[in-house]
């Protein structure tokens, strides 16, 4: 694999308004620098705040690169802690979760609280008189920031505020969880966990390119249609009303509601609703819906369903899933899958939603590990190098743009991954 | 107990020999029509109304698994992996209603596009006496690595 200088990347060349360059997708200097000016200086998604729901609750995960701890401090704030001991560099707490009082490393003892202070060193009049505990407390995320229960956090001290970061993306979230009629979600179900040899950003295009999924897709769509009478193939045809639309800021959706208008029911693609025998369960969900927001709007919101979309870095809705990207090389990748469940709605629908999502996404489901399988074919095609151009030209001549910036198309138009991309490229330009 | 044994023995051989090569009718014609096929995520022991699985197959997915798998276009199986695994430590019980509740572990390896993985867990079957042979009423598949960052597991495990 050819290296080439990171400084001398000319991402003006590299991202074209109607291609990008193979080398964004292989380049390891490409991808250091994108851990540096990306993944460690912008907003990432980190969690959700019910995955740390009492006090002491406790996860490690990673952004970008570096290992942090999740945790809730005993006065119920999250605190987001860097997972690495301030005497010999030990991870203060391995790889997992719980429910803790403090955070002893077990390499020499300091104990630290769920704040990251330093409790403790053992024997430390080693250390002299002018060892001052407060220096050595765990370092922390110096930008934390909750969007309804989604927990955001920036490396850099300085930056836009996530109201900012997220701008018309809140609208994406804002969908996801007003599916419940309590306008709350809980990631509390477990994680699919899959990797890939292929380059994180694949999973990024893949995610809102909904002209593949009459292709990839195919075996999903025959099923489906056979178990509920749906044609998901009308959704990409040049006919289909649904939008894809790019809001600003790397974030990107596809809009299946004019579609789902016209044809009276929502565009589910795990739809097993007539197999599952929770016809009960879900007209107490409707029902609830209605108390909640008024019979209009709950009729309004159970018709549009859940939100598709992408928020940059790391985050994507699709149906009832919350799935994160975890770059671990130019050509590896972990995918996080997790299914949330609504609150304030029958056990049985949460059950039924566990079911729907096992159907297609996860390490055996009926889609998403062959959207995978492409993404290894692709980085392995890309050391083909006579013509190293992806192209990104679909509808072109034709999306709009309006005051408020957000770029619309057809749905399986790609002014929307232009949008990521050209976003993508204002970042990597800066020093 | 020694001839049931030998039976269950060699269903169990003919069952990994089956989806080692890609049989899939054969494969399916083993299971009862109210069978289960699990694979828990995470953790060994989840309550699947309330946890994700990696899958949680009633009989009529699991007809449509291997409709996918048959059907030349699912593509993290095409080409298909090359598989052969080892099952060993059987040990029997007696279940409820005749069934008989069989713990095994295996080893697989699985060799697709030039990298072999090697998957290991425990089993557990509920077999369903059925004319001479036995229905499968449950399988479900413990990973070691349930709780990591696995591969695709679109083949039958």
């Amino acid at each position: 694999m050819t290296t080439t200088s990171a400084q001398a990347a000319e991402y003006g060349e590299l991202i074209q308004e109607d291609r990008v360059h193979g080398r964004l997708y292989y380049d390891p200097a490409i991808f250091q620098e994108e851990i540096e000016k990306i993944w460690h200086r912008q907003w990432v998604y980190v969690g959700h705040e019910s995955e740390v729901s009492q006090p002491g609750d406790y996860l490690t995960r990673q952004i970008g690169l570096q290992p942090v701890i999740i945790v809730r401090d005993k006065e119920g704030t999250i605190q987001i802690l860097l997972n690495r001991c301030m005497h010999r560099g030990n991870l203060v707490c391995p790889s997992g979760y719980g429910n803790t009082q403090e955070f002893r490393c077990i390499y020499h003892g300091w104990t630290y609280s769920t704040k990251g202070d330093l409790l403790g060193a053992p024997y430390s009049a080693a250390y002299g008189t002018s060892f001052r505990k407060e220096d050595y407390g765990l370092a922390k995320v110096p930008r934390v920031e909750s969007y309804r229960g989604f927990i955001f956090a920036s490396l850099s001290p300085t930056g836009i505020s996530l109201d900012e970061h997220l701008g018309f993306a809140k609208g994406l979230i804002d969908q996801f969880v007003e599916m419940s009629p309590e306008g709350e979600v809980e990631i509390c179900a477990g994680t699919q966990k899959q990797r890939y040899r292929g380059n994180w950003k694949m999973q990024v295009e893949n995610a809102v390119d909904n002209y593949h999924t009459t292709f990839i897709h195919q075996t999903a769509n025959d099923i489906m249609r056979v178990r509920t009478g749906m044609d998901l193939s009308q959704t990409t045809s040049e006919q289909s009303p649904a939008l894809s639309r790019y809001l600003g800021g790397g974030h990107a959706l596809f809009d299946f509601r004019p579609l789902q208008r016209q044809m009276g029911k929502v565009l589910n693609l795990s739809n097993q609703a007539k197999a599952d025998g929770t016809t009960g369960a879900r007209q107490a969900y409707s029902e609830a819906m209605e108390r909640h927001y008024g019979r209009e709007r709950a009729q309004e919101i159970l018709q549009d369903g859940p939100p598709h979309g992408y928020i940059f870095p790391n985050l994507i809705f699709i149906q009832l899933q919350v799935r994160r990207i975890q770059p671990v090389s130019a050509s590896e990748t972990s995918i996080y899958y997790q299914p949330s469940f609504l609150k304030g709605v029958p056990a049985e629908i949460n059950t039924a939603r566990l079911r729907e999502h096992e159907w297609f996404f996860g390490p055996a489901g009926f889609g998403s590990p062959d959207d995978l399988d492409i993404f290894e074919r692709q980085q392995l095609a890309l050391q083909a190098r006579a013509n190293e151009w992806l192209v990104l030209r679909r509808g072109l001549h034709r999306e709009r743009i309006d005051e408020g910036g957000i770029r619309t198309g057809h749905i399986a138009d790609e002014g929307h991954v232009r949008g990521i991309w050209h976003h993508y490229q204002q970042l990597m330009l800066r020093p | 107990m020694g001839r049931d044994r030998e039976q269950i023995e060699t269903f169990l051989y003919r069952e990994a020999r089956l989806i080692d090569e890609h049989r899939y009718d054969e494969w399916l014609s083993l299971w009862a029509d109210d069978g289960v096929y699990w694979v828990p995520c995470n953790e060994d022991d989840t309550d699947p109304t309330r946890q994700v699985s990696i899958l949680y197959d009633d009989r009529l997915r699991l007809g449509d698994r291997v409709a996918r798998l048959q059907s030349g276009a699912a593509w993290a199986q095409e080409p298909k992996s090359k598989m052969r695994r080892l099952i060993a430590n059987i040990e029997i019980e007696e279940g409820r209603n005749g069934e008989i509740v069989v713990a095994s572990n295996f080893i697989l390896a699985e060799l697709r596009r030039h990298l072999q993985n090697l998957w290991a867990g425990r089993t557990i079957h509920r077999l369903r006496p059925a004319n001479s042979s036995f229905k499968i009423a449950y399988k479900k598949v413990m990973l070691i690595n349930n709780d990591e960052e696995i591969p695709a597991l679109v083949f039958l495990i």
